[in-house]
């Protein structure tokens, strides 16, 4: 979406436009919701926090500025509600586990009720890749919510350094060597679980 | 005989009593960097490690009925406020219906004042 574009979208959305919401929500639903899942790891409550961000955004854009991207804006408000439910969930002690894409789940069902390991015949690739997909997730998952974030943003969502600072409202040097941290942090977690 | 003690070093070597408020001392210039270490490689290489494996993560999809479900949540919590149901009557737009009609009545002026000549003459 141009400069112009969404500068049109910010206006019709302070109007409280219903079609305009359903613009944005459609427009950056994706994103959302891709950090939301990486975050949490939970479909479930990654649905339930993505729903709760679109409604802060309909009720805070007012206050937005228009100093950085619109995405930007959403990635912070994510940002937010993610740790405000990581907390929540912690509290509550209560167990997230992690999940499996579909495709990794049809893939494992298709081996023939085997096991991994136990050599059956399967797509070597989607199985491998579900693998990787679990035990990826399953080590960001024990990540300290900061870590999380900053790991997702950047290597998941690819996101600049530049935006990274405007989501997290640190600054360059401490996003770099906390992110160091991070994957080094990651790289420990993975370790773990594949001995 | 006893051998005389070494001199004390001179008060004007020490550093003055306010040093710490003035804060430490600027460290002696070091040695050059290194060029990279093994160890500042293999980070470097830790790093790229993670970068890779999380970049092979498969892209989420948000479900589809997210942009429907919003709304009704918004609507629901403002009580009606916002994104309320409309009926018809309140979503066609007053020209468009004010249009139609005085067309409706000019086609029935028109029949009222043809039906004369359309009728057959007994």
């Amino acid at each position: 979406m141009d400069a112009r574009d969404e500068a049109d979208l910010i206006r019709r959305l302070q109007q409280r436009d219903e079609k305009a919401f359903v613009l944005c929500v459609r427009t950056y639903q994706d994103k959302v919701y891709g950090l939301i899942y990486r975050m949490l790891g939970n479909h479930a409550e990654a649905q339930d926090v993505a729903q709760e961000v679109f409604v802060t955004v309909f009720k805070s854009i007012d206050s937005f500025r228009g100093e950085s991207k619109l995405s930007t804006w959403l990635y912070r408000i994510s940002a937010n509600h993610c740790k405000n439910r990581i907390k929540y969930l912690r509290r509550r002690a209560h167990k997230t586990t992690t999940e499996l894409d579909a495709q990794a789940e049809r893939a494992l069902q298709n081996t023939s009720g085997s096991t991994l390991g136990e050599g059956q015949a399967g797509p070597a690739e989607v199985l491998e890749g579900a693998q990787l997909e679990q035990i990826v997730q399953r080590a960001i998952g024990k990540l300290e919510e900061e870590h999380r974030l900053l790991l997702v943003l950047r290597d998941v969502e690819e996101m600049s350094y530049e935006e990274i600072m405007q989501v997290t409202g640190l600054p360059e040097g401490t996003v770099k060597s906390r992110l160091h941290r991070a994957r080094q942090a990651l790289k420990e977690e993975i370790a773990r679980h594949t001995k | 005989m006893s051998t005389p003690d070494p001199p004390l070093p001179s008060l004007a070597a020490r550093p003055p009593a306010n040093a710490a408020a003035a804060g430490p001392e600027p460290a002696p210039p070091g040695p050059k960097p290194e060029p990279q270490t093994e160890t500042e490689t293999e980070t470097e290489s830790d790093d790229e490690g993670a970068r890779a494996l999380l970049g092979k993560l498969n892209k989420v999809a948000a479900p589809p009925d997210l942009a429907s479900r919003v709304p009704d949540l918004i609507q629901r919590r403002s009580a009606g406020r916002f994104f309320a149901k409309r009926r018809l009557a309140d979503r066609l737009p007053l020209e468009w219906v004010s249009l139609v009609m005085l067309a409706l009545l000019a086609l029935i002026y028109a029949v009222l004042r043809m039906a004369p000549a359309l009728l057959p003459t007994p």
